[in-house]
């Protein structure tokens, strides 16, 4: 009786290893989107969708891949989605998808009601690349599709983007942690497709996009996006370029390899003062005048001045633009408020528009430059002789 | 044959601090139907601080009770001080039990069919969970500890990798002041700290199961080390996620989804592996309880089938409260009211130390 008992109860423990394969849906009944973007018109959504499709055959070894693009539209983007079922009855699956392109109209009307989507469905990750569309998002997926199936491209030049100072994290995560945050506001990269050699089109990063209230608000150039990245501690990497010596004669390059930035709230007159501090570290790359190259140690500090002062004229155009006249926090001023003045916050919370209007961002910039480079101050022998 | 294994084993006090531990940390996993109305981020923070301060008070008659009836579990000694009291003791005993039973195996299938498997079957979802919980009842107490021993570690070196996988998204902006939403937001939360710690009814039961008297012992191991792991994760889901943890059903699961797209790729399976392990050890434990509680009720040794009846009752009512949200969350709510803890380990102690004291004067005065 014991052994019929325990013989029941392991072929029943056996099937608890199978419960993977209850509803299971096989690979060649799905849909694979590797990018997705979104934009609307009169009847609601439309949603394009760049599909991996393998093309590989019985006996090969290395399979190839051909980019096939769907569109559909619907009332709301979940409706647009399972029209794709349409086309082959399969299901749509997102996720492998690694990227979401938002069109510029859509971005209009609210990222909010675009991204719930996503953010609700279990099968997209969080750290999903969102980016807008110069246009429509239609126009980028369409770009991608002529350059091959391969979304790792579009990965990796918003990853080199970062890296090099024209992106801030635009994850899907990160774009919904702001969205949900009281006054906070986010921003997303501006892409646009050019063409090259006369046909292909190929992607390019073109800005930022700021928002207010959820809605595209402003798109900024890729230097305001570098003003906007040093004031909210994102920005990894940037070269800069400034005149210096007598008369500006000399002109040098410097590569900034880290920022710091930090922000302090005080309440001044009642109204909120932000202390913006940016430090930075970096390295000559070109030092270059009219007649010679490379720089002395006693001219570093006025590289480091001329740094630290263009710095700040981009920072403070960057905030002047954004913030006090966008009214868009993408800086997030309001949740070092909420930090670090809660009470305050708290009462003048629903003053917002106002409270910006009355206070002020001091921004203070210093720049370390270490060494000189490889290069030490030389001149031209030819100039040399012919002054003598 | 089964009562007997549920009945007589002994078990260590590390075994029980971990089993408690481990059902314990089911909390971190469930969806919570209140999400919108109970306070969050930096608010459950400081909450859990004095959820784990006003905890100590609230188990002083408890501790008072037990030390005086070494080896006995709090139902036992309500039996012997007053024998109807017992039997209310057992049925309330039961009833919690049992619906903390249900309240897993539907909590174990609204998380894998809404974030995991939107496509599976809650009905053989309970089912096959129902019937693994019974087979664990079957292995009984000590097997039960042994493999939550083993969770516990393997989920104590998940939440390493956790930590490894997402310092980058760190943020510490998100920490606001945790009076920030009022003083009356921090103490709704620090009550709801407490009442909820449904494994304090369980604590009280198995104590006459440990092979030592050190109850005070293994309640502070039990208390310091799920307060430590569960402040741990809350702090990581505030400065991880944000304000967008605050609207996740899964703010927990978010988080290993998002350290796997760092460095560990599907990291999210690791933790569906343990969702698995720590919610079937927990209904199996309560499980075990109602099958005691159960016999001691009806007065008779039913053997197998009083666990069988009573995985069976909880895998119908799993799945009807699986299917509809709003029972699920009359079941949650009835849990985590307050009742079940307040009834039976702050009331019924008290009740029973006023017993045993009107008792202890009664002869006293009928000797002199």
């Amino acid at each position: 009786m014991n052994r019929r008992r325990m013989a029941v109860l392991t072929a029943f423990a056996v099937s608890l290893v199978l419960c993977g394969c209850m509803n299971r849906v096989e690979l060649k009944d799905r849909t694979i989107i590797r990018m997705i973007g979104v934009d609307t018109d009169e009847e609601g959504f439309v949603v394009t969708m760049l599909q991996f499709s393998p093309q590989a055959k019985p006996g090969e070894q290395n399979s190839s891949s051909a980019a096939v693009v769907i569109q559909t539209s619907g009332r709301s983007i979940s409706e647009a989605v399972s029209k794709v079922s349409h086309y082959n009855g399969n299901e749509v699956f997102l996720g492998n998808s690694s990227f979401l392109v938002v069109g510029q109209e859509a971005a209009q009307e609210g990222l909010e009601r675009t991204l719930n989507y996503f953010n609700a469905n279990h099968e997209v990750s969080p750290e999903l690349y969102v980016a807008m569309a110069q246009g429509r998002a239609e126009s980028i997926i369409r770009a991608k599709s002529q350059e091959g199936s391969n979304p790792t491209q579009l990965k990796s030049l918003v990853e080199q983007g970062r890296r090099n100072g024209l992106l801030g994290r635009p994850t899907l995560r990160d774009v919904m942690n702001r969205l949900q945050s009281n006054r906070a506001e986010p921003y997303l990269p501006v892409l646009t497709t050019v063409e090259l050699d006369g046909n292909e089109d190929v992607l390019k990063i073109v800005g930022m996009a700021v928002f207010r209230d959820g809605r595209l608000q402003d798109t900024l150039s890729i230097e305001q996006t570098r003003g906007v990245l040093w004031a909210t501690n994102e920005l990894n990497r940037a070269l800069i370029t400034v005149d210096f010596g007598e008369e500006d004669a000399s002109r040098a390059s410097v590569e900034l390899k880290k920022s710091r930035s930090r922000v302090k709230v005080e309440i001044v007159r009642g109204y909120p003062v932000f202390h913006l501090s940016i430090r930075s570290q970096g390295s000559i790359r070109e030092v270059s005048f009219d007649r010679g190259g490379g720089a002395q140690v006693d001219e570093l500090t006025e590289i480091q001045n001329q740094v630290a002062e263009t710095i700040r004229a981009t920072v403070r155009q960057t905030i002047d633009r954004v913030f006090f006249e966008q009214k868009s926090d993408v800086f997030r001023y309001s949740e070092f408020l909420k930090k670090y003045a809660p009470t305050y916050w708290k009462e003048h919370e629903k003053d917002w528009d106002r409270l910006i209007e009355k206070s002020r961002v001091e921004i203070e910039v210093s720049c370390q430059i270490d060494h000189p480079g490889l290069e030490n101050k030389h001149h031209q022998i030819v100039k040399m002789t012919r002054s003598a | 044959m089964l009562n007997e294994q549920i009945r007589v084993p002994k078990i260590s006090r590390a075994q029980l601090v971990a089993l408690l531990v481990l059902t314990r940390l089911f909390i971190l996993l469930i969806f919570v139907p209140t999400t919108h109305e109970s306070p969050g981020g930096t608010t459950s923070l400081v909450s859990i601080l004095f959820g784990y301060l006003l905890t100590v008070p609230v188990l002083i008659p408890v501790f008072l009770l037990l030390r005086d009836y070494p080896g006995m579990d709090l139902y036992q000694v309500a039996r012997q001080l007053s024998p109807r009291l017992g039997k209310l003791a057992a049925a309330g005993f039961y009833l919690v039990c049992l619906l903390a039973v249900i309240e897993t195996a539907a909590q174990f299938s609204i998380f894998l069919t809404s974030a995991v498997y939107p496509r599976a079957s809650s009905l053989w979802l309970v089912l096959i969970f129902c019937g693994a919980v019974l087979y664990l009842v079957f292995l009984g107490l000590e097997a039960v500890t042994r493999t939550a021993a083993i969770l516990l570690v393997a989920v104590c070196a998940s939440g390493v990798l956790l930590v490894l996988g997402l310092w980058k998204f760190w943020d510490v902006l998100n920490l606001y002041s945790p009076f920030y939403e009022g003083f009356s937001a921090v103490l709704y939360s620090t009550v709801l700290c407490v009442t909820q710690n449904l494994e304090l009814v369980a604590l009280v039961l198995l104590v006459s199961n440990l092979n030592t008297d050190q109850i005070r012992s293994t309640f502070w191991g039990y208390h310091n080390l799920s307060n430590l792991m569960i402040w741990l994760m809350a702090f990581a889901a505030v400065v991880i996620l944000g304000n967008d943890g605050e609207t996740r059903s899964f703010p927990v699961y978010t988080m290993f989804a998002l350290s796997g797209s760092n460095v560990f790729y599907r990291f999210d399976y690791i933790l569906i592996m343990l969702w698995v392990g720590t919610s079937m050890i927990r209904a199996a434990m309560y499980l075990l309880l109602a099958s005691r509680m159960l016999n001691e009720l009806t007065g008779r040794r039913f053997g197998w089938w009083i666990p069988a009846l009573n995985g069976a009752i909880a895998a119908v009512a799993a799945v009807v409260v699986a299917g509809d949200i709003r029972q699920l969350r009359l079941l949650y709510l009835s849990l985590a009211s307050g009742l079940p803890v307040y009834l039976l380990v702050v009331l019924l102690p008290t009740v029973l130390l006023a017993i045993r004291w009107k008792g202890k004067r009664e002869p006293k005065e009928g000797q002199a």
